[in-house]
């Protein structure tokens, strides 16, 4: 058995480390995509109960 | 005896993308023609809508629309990195990665359906979804790159805005609208056509079967006028329909007035035209301005006829 590697010293990291512009950037992404998220959720929300009233209104009259 | 080989470290292809990156792969400009558009169709139709309904399904239209760009600009990225106009795109100039855009693009899609189904009513959902998956799947994926018809039946897509708007407020589909798609589609040839024909090394280099690539500019100039030809009568439909007023009418004499004169100086202009390609859309030539002025009068023509359906029926003049 030939192991080139030793145990003990994994194989250099590939990740990429950050900058601070790419970090920022990363930051801003991911609260557009939370506001994004939330806002649809509201409108869903708003929309619905909209129908709702008015469809129940229209059933009671 | 076996030997543990590790696999070579590939280049992290790290998202650079800025939030306005993700905007402009909703090709904002688009959109918001085709809000106007779509809020006209809303405004006129008969019937009273709840404004905030509205609203958020004149959203939801603004939102099917750039989800259609996103996906244009997915399919498109090979001929977008070849033209002058669209290289700096998020996707073609390597922001954005394809993959991103095109799962971007089908979130917003389906989004877009789903709140327009949910804030007015299903045919209007159906009729964006359709237009969705007309401008991606036969204009981008199978007429683009195949026919120099291919923006005669592609602006399709970009005339159902107001038919939509329309929809969702009346929740059927009458003459009206119909003249209001029709303008759009009969405008959308003279106007791409008037830009291909000083753009067209920049077609010609993505492989984009414009009609002055293909036919020639001679053809593509006699294309420009008959289409303008039908085009300014077929403006005055709303008037007859009872869906516009005074100052429409007089929007659409004096502006198809002069997209006339406008398209007889490019079907009589210069027979060969300068290359372009590295300009702006409106720095040119001068053996280009006829076509240049033309292009430019064209967005302004389109936004003349609406921005007066808009006055009227905001203002009930109609």
């Amino acid at each position: 058995m030939t192991h080139d590697a030793p145990h003990d010293a994994p194989p250099k990291s590939t990740a990429h480390v950050l900058t601070e512009e790419e970090r920022k950037r990363r930051d801003r992404r991911n609260l557009a995509i939370a506001g994004l998220i939330v806002g649809f959720i509201v409108l869903v929300y708003l929309v619905t109960m909209m129908r709702l009233a008015a469809n129940v209104s229209a059933g009671a009259s | 005896m076996s030997e543990v080989v590790y696999a070579k470290p590939v280049a992290h292809a790290y998202n650079t993308a800025s939030v306005r990156d993700y905007f402009d792969l909703l090709k904002p400009r688009v959109m918001s023609l085709v809000v106007f558009t779509a809020l006209v169709g809303m405004l006129a139709a008969p019937g009273e809508a709840n404004p905030v309904l509205a609203a958020v399904s004149l959203l939801a239209i603004a939102v099917g629309a750039g989800a259609s760009g996103a996906l244009n600009m997915w399919f498109d990225a090979d001929i977008d990195g070849k033209m002058a106009r669209t290289r700096r795109r998020p996707v073609p100039a390597g922001r954005i990665g394809k993959s991103e855009a095109a799962g971007f693009g089908g979130a917003m899609a389906a989004l877009s359906v789903l709140l327009l189904a949910l804030a007015s009513n299903y045919l209007a959902a159906v009729l964006l979804a359709a237009t969705i998956g007309f401008y991606v799947l036969v204009y981008t994926m199978w007429l683009k790159r195949r026919t120099p018809q291919n923006i005669v039946i592609g602006g399709a897509a970009g005339a159902a805005p107001p038919v939509i708007g329309w929809a969702a407020v009346t929740g059927e589909v009458t003459l009206t609208p119909l003249a209001f798609f029709l303008i759009i589609f009969m405008w959308t040839p003279p106007h791409f056509w008037a830009l291909s024909l000083y753009k067209a090394g920049d077609y010609e280099a993505a492989g984009v079967p414009m009609l002055p690539v293909v036919k020639g500019e001679a053809q593509t100039r006699r294309h420009i006028w008959i289409y303008s030809l039908l085009l300014v009568p077929v403006t005055f439909a709303p008037l007859f329909l009872g869906a516009a007023g005074l100052a429409y009418g007089a929007a659409a004499a004096v502006g198809g007035a002069i997209f006339l004169v406008l398209a007889f100086r490019v079907r009589r202009g210069p027979q060969t035209l300068a290359e372009e390609n590295d300009r702006s859309l409106y720095e040119v030539a001068a053996a280009n301005r006829a076509a240049r002025n033309l292009f430019a009068f064209s967005i302004l023509y389109l936004f003349m006829l609406f921005a007066a359906l808009l006055a009227e029926h905001a203002f009930g003049w109609a």
